[in-house]
């Protein structure tokens, strides 16, 4: 019994041994400085205005009269998985390998990143874009932390733009700038396409990161329960929200599923005419009027009951889903997951989004965030083949298959119209399941580009997010404690700006 | 001949009922306390989204196609085709069963190099006088202390530096023309190297051996033994309990491990079964359902194992009186 066991732990090492992939080769140290890339000389034509190979399909919009398959029924999960993979690109003889660490970890995204990179690869064999699953958001930005100390770092990183910045305070970063202006870079027509405040991540005069997708904090509203109550659209002003909350607010039905999110709650702030920040990012200036009389009517909405604090991550979901709420504020990137609540719950109903009410003094807006890519430090040919990927990113039919699977909102302004005029055929050719939040995404797709703003780029502010949430709990729910004491809205304005300012001060010392 | 007062044994059975009742009704209270984890896993896996996220402790409708959907996902929808003429190609094509058995290998590594290292150090610290081994086993045990985040990134940096055996024999011996110097980054030296050697065991051990009496190491050296025969000969047989115990912990510690695998491997070929069921979360939702199905298949070989070897676990837990 005892030698079958060595036998077969023997045999296990030995096949495990063959099955080992070829060891990547080490990562090797970043230069100081990077080469700008309009000064190499392009040894082949520029890959993005390269059609892919023919080998693999492109993500081309389908015409109308193509008999597409039909769009599947609604399914158990709310992410599409049934998606094939294409048979991965091998790599050409020479091919320089150019490692991309993202966190995108769900199995439609990490195959959306694998379909885009073969694309690519197919179409530059001079380059092999290799992608890496980081873990999700934190991991990757603790794996990036470690590779920065270790001098192994990836030669693109995903990140928020924060994270781009603190990269950069690490001196890894390249300044795009010289990319997106250069031979290789974007013309003014491309550039013009771009809402480079919301999808360019400016840093003073360097760009750290650039957006192929990016996602927007909703109001998901069910709009049968407001029909119900005798509204036919989704509240413009926080008066005509507040009317609609009495009016649906009752037995176990709330009005809003509060869940403490800086995000929400700079949405918030502009919505009320404030400010948030500084101009220059470096002071939160959210004590003013605005801000308090955003942190007035969230205590409002407790006192009156009208909102409640789910108990289990993502639960807003399932309650609106389960028609327990009215409103609840989440990124756009759960939109699959919202379509998937209300069709598993035992009345469906209709629902769609809506951009942020308005105070007196506000706008409505949408708050717009999400993963930038960065192109690390390495060589001035690594730096160029991951410019050129990120260049390819925002060609119209990658940019397409994107949001397909993502649900993310394109950049360019050609895409955000390709997107406008897909019918559910042409959806369904793109991905299976996008026909089902179709509506609702091309609703958000249409206010986004016109009301979108975004928080603070800089690095010290993701420090200031989880102060900002504590400022929202204590003040929603009345409870002081060690992280945050003031419950009184104009008292916890100034202790939240305090504590930010703090913060903002002594991050990087 | 006294007889028995039959009312007497009446109540003394009675009480003796109450008790035993009394303790079997808390022991299934903690069993049920200690399962409803497990039982909430295994019925959210075979609910729909909606039920899996709310309250409600039983699936309306048995939903047992979230375990294939499962499998599907965590393989990121590829097909686990067989090659007969080239069998191991499957753990190539087939993420999930790499990812089993990487972690499988992972674990036994783990498992051989604890036993091994922690038996020697515990021997050490539990039978051999030298100076200042009390000191050494205070200090030693104060590292216990340390949080694991703390030693994640210094960690790192020595498996960036450190070059794979491998590669300096192929440089060394010009076995490859094209041969460099790799470090141990996605490699397998990575995930198992620095986990061969616990505080944890090595305490475990030490605290088992000082159990097993003089008077048997006596006899032994007088049989003309040596400290690596008693400790491999009288020793070892002895402490099984604690040896399954560290064992059992050590392997269970490998196959929940997912941050460092993160860390210091790149591509999928070298991950484990835990990066797999991340695939079920992402930014703006968890699938809840299938990550419950995706959990339940990857405890199974734990829960076997624990069944078989519970009862030397149970053992050497008592027998060192820690308690979890």
């Amino acid at each position: 019994m005892k030698k079958l066991f060595v036998f077969i732990t023997m045999i296990a090492l030995i096949a495990l041994a063959a099955c080992a992939p070829a060891p990547t080769p080490a990562p090797t140290a970043a230069p100081p400085t990077a080469a700008p890339a309009a000064t190499v000389a392009p040894t082949q034509a520029p890959a993005a205005t390269q059609p892919p190979a023919t080998a693999v399909p492109a993500a081309t919009l389908p015409p109308v009269a193509t008999a597409a398959p039909k769009p599947a029924g609604p399914t158990n999960t709310p992410a599409p998985t049934a998606t094939t993979v294409p048979p991965g690109v091998t790599a050409a003889p020479g091919a320089l390998r150019v490692q991309f660490w993202h966190y995108l970890t769900g199995a439609s995204q990490v195959v959306a990143v694998q379909r885009a990179v073969d694309k690519f690869n197919a179409a530059n064999p001079q380059y092999y874009i290799v992608p890496v699953v980081g873990g999700n958001i934190s991991q990757l930005n603790q794996k990036m932390m470690a590779a920065i100390q270790a001098n192994a770092v990836p030669d693109m990183v995903m990140g928020n733009p924060g994270e781009l910045g603190q990269y950069d305070d690490a001196g890894v970063m390249v300044d795009m700038t010289s990319y997106i202006n250069g031979a290789d870079g974007l013309n003014a027509a491309q550039l013009a396409e771009i809402n480079q405040s919301l999808y360019l991540d400016k840093f003073g005069n360097k760009i750290l990161g650039l957006s192929f997708g990016r996602s927007a904090q909703l109001m998901y509203y069910n709009v049968d329960m407001l029909a119900a109550a005798g509204f036919t659209k989704a509240p413009e002003t926080w008066d005509d929200f507040d009317k609609v909350c009495a009016a649906v607010t009752k037995g176990d039905v709330a009005c809003y599923a509060f869940v403490p999110s800086a995000s929400t709650f700079a949405s918030w702030v502009w919505s009320w005419g404030g400010t948030y920040s500084s101009a220059d990012e470096k002071k939160a200036t959210f004590d003013d009027a605005a801000g308090v009389a955003t942190l007035k009517w969230l205590k409002n909405l407790a006192d009156k009951k009208y909102g409640y604090a789910p108990s289990a991550s993502f639960g807003d979901q399932t309650d609106f889903g389960n028609g327990k709420v009215a409103f609840t504020y989440g990124s756009s990137a759960g939109l699959p997951f919202y379509y998937t609540a209300v069709k598993g719950s035992a009345k469906p109903f209709k629902w769609d989004v809506a951009p942020m009410p308005r105070g007196p003094n506000g706008k409505n807006n949408v708050d717009l965030f999400g993963p930038s890519v960065g192109i690390v430090k390495s060589n001035a040919e690594k730096q160029r083949a991951a410019w050129l990927f990120l260049k390819y990113m925002l060609t119209k039919d990658q940019e397409l298959d994107w949001a397909a699977t993502t649900s993310y909102f394109p950049a360019p302004k050609s895409s955000i119209d390709a997107i406008l005029a897909l019918n559910e055929t042409q959806a369904g050719a793109l991905n299976k399941d996008f026909p089902n939040i179709l509506p609702q995404y091309k609703t958000a797709v249409g206010f986004t580009s016109t009301l979108g703003m975004r928080e603070p780029n800089s690095a010290a502010w993701q420090g200031a997010r989880g102060i900002i949430a504590n400022m929202l709990t204590a003040v929603f729910t009345g409870k002081s404690g060690a992280d945050f004491k003031e419950t009184d809205p104009e008292k916890a304005a100034k202790e939240g700006v305090e504590r930010v300012n703090k913060a903002l001060s002594e991050y990087g010392k | 001949m006294a007889t028995q007062n039959p009312w007497r044994i009446n109540r003394d059975r009675a009480r003796s009922w109450l008790v035993s009742g009394g303790i079997h009704a808390i022991l299934i209270a903690g069993a049920v306390f200690m399962l409803f984890p497990f039982l909430w896993m295994i019925l959210g896996s075979l609910k729909t989204y909606n039920e899996a996220t709310t309250a409600g402790f039983f699936p309306r409708e048995w939903h047992f196609e979230n375990y294939p959907e499962a499998i599907v996902v965590m393989n990121f929808s590829k097909q686990c085709a067989y090659d007969a003429g080239n069998p191991l190609d499957i753990f190539d094509k087939c993420l999930l069963l790499r990812y089993f058995a990487n972690t499988i290998f992972i674990g036994m590594v783990a498992v051989l190099g604890v036993l091994t290292t922690g038996v020697l150090a515990a021997y050490a610290f539990a039978r051999l006088n030298f100076p200042g081994r009390d000191l050494v086993f205070i200090i030693l045990l104060a590292t216990l202390m340390i949080p694991g985040e703390l030693t994640l990134i210094p960690n790192f940096v020595l498996m960036v530096q450190f070059p794979t055996p491998e590669s300096v024999i192929a440089t060394a011996f010009k076995l490859d023309p094209d041969a460099q110097i790799k470090n141990w980054i996605d490699t397998y030296w990575a995930l198992t190297i620095p986990w061969i050697a616990t505080v944890f065991s090595i305490f475990l051990f030490r605290q088992f051996f000082k159990t097993i009496p003089n008077e048997l190491f006596d006899a032994a050296v007088m049989d003309g033994a040596t400290h690596l025969r008693f400790l491999w000969s009288v020793v070892l047989p002895l402490s099984k309990p604690a040896l399954i115990t560290s064992a059992l912990l050590t392997f269970l510690g490998s196959w929940n491990a997912l941050i460092w695998p993160l860390l210091v491997t790149n591509s999928p070929q070298m991950r484990p079964i835990q990066v797999g069921l991340a695939q079920f979360i992402t930014e703006a939702g968890t699938q809840v359902q299938l990550l419950m199905a995706g959990a339940t298949m990857t405890i199974i070989p734990i829960m076997i194992m624990y069944l078989i070897l519970q009862k030397w676990f149970v053992e050497g837990i008592a027998s060192v009186g820690i308690r979890g």
